[in-house]
């Protein structure tokens, strides 16, 4: 994973594809590659980084963004595990 | 061997039986040539290559010729056969020079050997390169050519190769390939720049292709190191102007310009993140080329101040 200004390109080895990813996208997967965490947690700190309230907005947007980065296979659900 | 150690007749005879296989810096292709005027025009234009022999492994095997028994003397014209399968449509015979070019490039894009490619000219200077990916028609050859004759190293107007080994950037200068107002413009800027014939009427308008300067050939086994991406666009009127690129941007301006980036697989995404990495990323807007090789010379020396500072 390479990161400029907050964006980030990833390799994907399960399908040999580059992903170009946005800052929130980014962030979100350096939070989940870090190690386990609950949604609820993940969208506080998202809410920290984009220093916005926790808001169901921003939680339908991280979970879309969680929902992308799986289906792309670069993350899966702790409970898949 | 250079080509133009091979006595004329002697060139035309290996050319039409058994063929040449001209080393063109990170590719070599075995070249069979049976129209006598293409000789003299491939001659002129590859004089200072040198021909493998004996030869090693060729990346592609190109060979140009009439069509047909009857088209050699009823209509004639050229046709270009890779490995030994017909590619592009017939042209008229006297602008069979373009089929050989046009097959020299399609053989470093489609050989299942090649490195990675992107489609971009590159030059060098100090010991860093400058790749300059843009679209067809950007004005990418026309700059190459103007700052091969002020104090940068012509490697490709068209191709960037980089190596499997270490992500350097080998060189496969060629004849550039200028179009149209380019030709008069090149004339213009540099006097000792030497031409092929013009070929008219061609998809592209007419097309010239100017020799690469001497010393771009004599080490094109030098290989270099990345060190900026400069995009250019030609606008006509406009003074030279630079604007910084954001790596992402850069990134994916790379990518796009890469021809096999998805068989390169991992590869390709090291080398490529490895130049965002390494290089700063701009777009240069010119129409005059003084003013634009300025702009490339100072993009350089920041390039270089940036390297040396702690």
């Amino acid at each position: 994973m390479h990161c400029w200004g907050g964006e980030c390109a990833v390799f994907n080895r399960l399908s040999g594809d580059t992903h170009l990813l946005d800052v929130v996208s980014s962030e979100v997967l350096r939070i989940v590659t870090a190690g386990t965490v609950e949604t609820e947690q993940l969208c506080q700190k998202i809410a920290e980084f984009l220093d916005l309230p926790n808001s169901a907005d921003l939680k339908e947007n991280v979970s879309e963004i969680l929902a992308s980065l799986d289906e792309l296979g670069l993350i899966e659900p702790a409970d898949a595990c | 061997m250079l080509i133009s150690d091979i006595p004329h007749a002697a060139l035309a005879q290996r050319l039409r039986q058994e063929g040449v296989h001209i080393d063109t810096g990170a590719f070599t292709t075995h070249l069979r040539i049976g129209l006598p005027h293409l000789v003299e025009e491939f001659a002129q234009m590859y004089a200072q290559y040198p021909v493998e022999d004996p030869p090693g492994i060729d990346d592609a095997r190109l060979r140009i010729d009439a069509p047909s028994f009857i088209s050699r003397y009823w209509a004639p014209s050229a046709a270009a056969w890779m490995d030994g399968e017909k590619f592009f449509d017939p042209v008229p015979a006297k602008r069979a020079y373009t089929v050989l070019e046009s097959g020299l490039n399609w053989a470093v894009a489609t050989s299942l050997l090649s490195p990675m490619l992107v489609h971009a000219a590159v030059v060098e200077r100090a010991n860093r390169a400058a790749i300059l990916p843009a679209p067809t028609g950007s004005g990418k050859s026309t700059l190459s050519a103007a700052l091969s004759w002020r104090g940068w190293r012509l490697l490709s107007d068209e191709m960037t190769v980089f190596s499997f080994e270490d992500g350097t950037i080998l060189p496969n200068p060629r004849p550039v390939s200028l179009k149209n107002k380019a030709i008069e413009i090149i004339a213009a800027f540099e006097p000792r720049a030497q031409f092929s014939p013009i070929y008219t009427g061609t998809a592209k308008g007419d097309v010239a292709y100017m020799r690469p300067p001497a010393d771009a050939v004599a080490r094109f086994k030098e290989s270099v190191l990345p060190g900026l991406v400069v995009a250019p666009q030609y606008h006509e009127g406009m003074r030279a102007t630079v604007k910084r690129m954001e790596k992402m941007e850069g990134l994916r301006w790379l990518i796009d310009n890469a021809v096999n980036y998805s068989s390169m697989l991992r590869m390709g995404f090291d080398t490529l993140t490895g130049i965002a990495e390494r290089c700063e990323f701009y777009i240069l807007t010119y129409s005059d080329l003084e003013e634009a090789v300025d702009v490339m010379n100072r993009l350089l020396e920041e390039s270089l101040s940036t390297a040396a500072s702690p």
